[in-house]
């Protein structure tokens, strides 16, 4: 297992720029998943550290030995692509020997292996069928197997799930989970599915147009987004945001009821604040009348596959969308009331970076409003 | 109201059934194939069981198999099937060979300098007319002025060979020239195959280190067989009814060293005359054709199982 440290990465591919000097480490024996878009430069740079894709310029270093300018067979990484791939004709067993004849273990060492694989993938009973005539599940299993059993520096992981669908998709996400929690194999994982990720990850990596936006624990990502596109890009759905765009107080006026009195206190008296976001499941909605709530009118209300509801509400001139649970009697022109509590509520700069507001005293909060503000009619 | 119904409903108001309008479709193609494939074939047939000379004035005479019975019987057409059989192993096996050569090393270097020019220049000889090639040979031979006979003058030291004269070099030189015009078409069919691969496939076999035998073993032959099997058959059945290059640079000689079948068959239907031996061994050439097609349509089908499973 390596520690995997880049530095300044730079790829283009005639005009376009994949990755705009791109610097960081994956840790040794963790798992690192890589989320983003479409396009926004994941895959470019799994494929740079495996050395399928050649930078135009920075340094890419196993446990601090240079490897950018070595041939991808000279790495020793791993490697599962989003297509399954296995070599046809060929056994299970005999596809995941393959590789390790190549590296000149002994026999006895390649059949230990590639039982322990089998295993641990539940693929033993498979062992002796043709690969190719597998599922598209079990050949992406055989395709994993085949990667990790000769224990490579790292293990690189694109998209591996998104062409097995169904059933199928949650067996083989359970087994890669087992096989990783066991292995303790330094691990990148490229994907656009967040679940995946929330499951497998140690430390998740949020890339946006070529750059690194954020990385760090999964749940410090999601509870503490440095950037606004990490807050709407996380969750689903992700942050609501209201923006600032003119006059900073007028959302501390706008949907005053949505604030705690200490917090809009501070929302008014902010400099330099471009917008406020909070995540749906945080909003708390309540079908009665609440002192000093925002009142809000329901657009849309839609059952989600968690058992709750998603609603989308018009608090004034501003849409919120909350997700709350038990309120299935909920459709469009019901009246709700929410507020959000102070701990959950996140300020980004102008820049979309996250800032801290500053505390106020005691004497500058606002008592609560009384009632809410005239609703404009739907 | 669907499409379907739509259109019925049309052909109805003009008094023209749908199945009337499909066979009004179809009849130009059954005619063409009636006129050009089917009636030639019944004729020929119907001649291999005559004695039919035209330049006789005599009626055709009736010997039922006696045409077969006679080609069976006659060591000189199993020699000229030996003849054509070396001519078409040995014009495929090289094509093939150096076709997989060169088709590897064009796929493998995308990046060669002059790689498309390279491509355009060797491709050139395959639109040439395989009589204006042979035509073309016959000079490059030719013992008093060719190029090839006053470079082996010059580097060895030897009189001028007439190659195409001598019974020993004539079938080489002829071959030369086969693999000289159809390598190409086994380089691009070699290109194809190679294309055939995904890139996943062939990554993967990088990142898993595999050897060069292996990759070819497990990565590319799965993949690109059967394009190149379809490559090998039709050179194959090209080979073997190879006429015009031929003609033209020997006419099958000298003696009978480079005389194949069609050359044969030729002589004996448009020299000879002999209209009735001639459609025999036409008939006889046909039907090893179809065997040949026969494995190529074997292979086909075993693709499609592939595909399906």
């Amino acid at each position: 297992m390596a520690n995997v440290e880049f530095t300044n990465l730079v790829r283009q591919y005639g005009r376009t720029t994949a990755l705009k000097s791109v610097s960081g480490v994956f840790g040794d024996g963790l798992v690192t998943c890589m989320l983003g878009p479409s396009g926004c430069g994941k895959t470019t740079l799994l494929r740079t550290i495996a050395g399928l894709e050649q930078p135009n310029s920075g340094t890419i270093r196993f446990d601090g030995t240079a490897v950018e300018h070595l041939p991808v067979s000279a790495r020793n990484v791993g490697m599962v692509f989003q297509a399954p791939v296995v070599y046809r004709g060929l056994s299970v067993w005999d596809n995941i020997a393959l590789p390790l004849h190549r590296a000149r273990v002994g026999d006895s060492e390649i059949r230990k292996a590639v039982d322990e694989v089998l295993d641990l993938l539940d693929l033993g009973a498979l062992a002796t069928s043709v690969a190719d005539r597998l599922n598209a599940g079990d050949r992406q299993k055989v395709a994993i197997a085949r990667a990790v059993a000769r224990r490579p520096r790292v293990l690189l992981l694109d998209e591996p799930l998104t062409n097995v669908s169904g059933q199928e998709r949650a067996v083989l996400k359970r087994a890669l989970k087992r096989l990783l929690t066991y292995r303790h194999d330094t691990v990148v994982y490229v994907t656009h599915d967040q679940s995946e990720a929330m499951t497998l990850a140690d430390v998740m990596v949020v890339m946006q147009d070529g750059v690194i936006m954020q990385h760090g624990a999964p749940r410090d990502l999601y509870e503490s987004p440095q950037d606004e596109f990490v807050g709407w890009f996380l969750g689903a759905p992700g942050m609501n945001f209201l923006h600032l765009a003119n006059d900073r107080s007028e959302v501390g006026r706008r949907v005053e009821g949505l604030w705690e009195p200490d917090l809009r206190a501070r929302i008014v008296r902010a400099g330099n604040l471009g917008s406020i976001g909070f995540r749906p499941e945080y909003v708390r909605v309540a079908l009665n009348p609440q002192h000093g709530w925002s009142e809000g009118i329901v657009q849309h209300a839609a059952l989600t596959t968690c058992g709750q509801i998603l609603l989308t509400a018009q608090v004034g001139t501003t849409t919120v969308v909350a997700k709350h649970a038990g309120l299935s009697l909920l459709s469009k022109g019901h009246r709700v009331w929410m507020r959000i509590p102070s701990e959950h509520v996140h300020f980004f700069g102008p820049d979309g970076q996250r800032m801290s507001l500053e505390p106020v005293v005691a004497d500058e909060v606002d008592p609560e409003p009384v009632g809410s503000r005239p609703i404009p009619s739907v | 109201m669907n499409n379907d119904g739509g259109q019925r409903l049309r052909f109805m108001r003009q008094g023209l059934s749908l199945k009337a309008f499909a066979w009004i479709l179809i009849i130009p193609v059954l005619a063409f194939f009636t006129i050009w494939n089917v009636v030639p074939f019944l004729w020929l047939l119907g001649l291999s069981f005559y004695r039919y000379y035209p330049t006789f004035g005599q009626p055709p005479k009736f010997l039922g198999l006696g045409n077969y019975i006679s080609l069976m019987n006659d060591p000189n057409v199993w020699e000229r099937i030996g003849t054509t059989f070396i001519f078409m192993v040995s014009a495929v096996g090289i094509e093939t060979g150096l076709g997989l050569v060169l088709g590897f090393v064009f796929w493998s270097r995308r990046a060669l300098w002059g790689r498309r020019l390279a491509l355009t220049l060797l491709f050139s000889p395959m639109v040439l007319a395989p009589v204006a090639a042979g035509t073309f040979f016959r000079l490059i031979y030719d013992p008093l002025y060719g190029v090839v006979p006053y470079y082996i003058h010059a580097f060895f030291g030897v009189p001028k060979p007439n190659l195409l004269g001598n019974s020993h070099t004539a079938m080489l030189a002829v071959l030369a020239t086969d693999v000289w015009m159809w390598t190409p078409f086994m380089t691009m069919m070699t290109i194809a195959a190679l294309g055939a691969v995904p890139k996943a496939v062939l990554e993967a076999a990088s990142v898993d280190r595999l050897k060069f035998w292996q990759r070819v073993r497990y990565v590319m032959w799965p993949y690109g067989k059967f394009i190149l099997l379809l490559g090998v058959i039709l050179r194959t059945i090209d080979a073997f009814k190879t006429y015009g290059l031929i003609a033209a640079m020997t006419a099958g000689g000298p003696g009978n060293a480079t005389d194949v079948l069609s050359i044969t068959l030729y002589r004996e239907g448009f020299v000879s005359f002999d209209m009735g031996k001639g459609s025999a061994l036409a008939l006889f050439t046909l039907f090893i054709a179809v065997a040949f097609t026969s494995v190529y349509l074997y292979f086909l089908k075993n693709r499609e199982r592939e595909a399906i499973s």
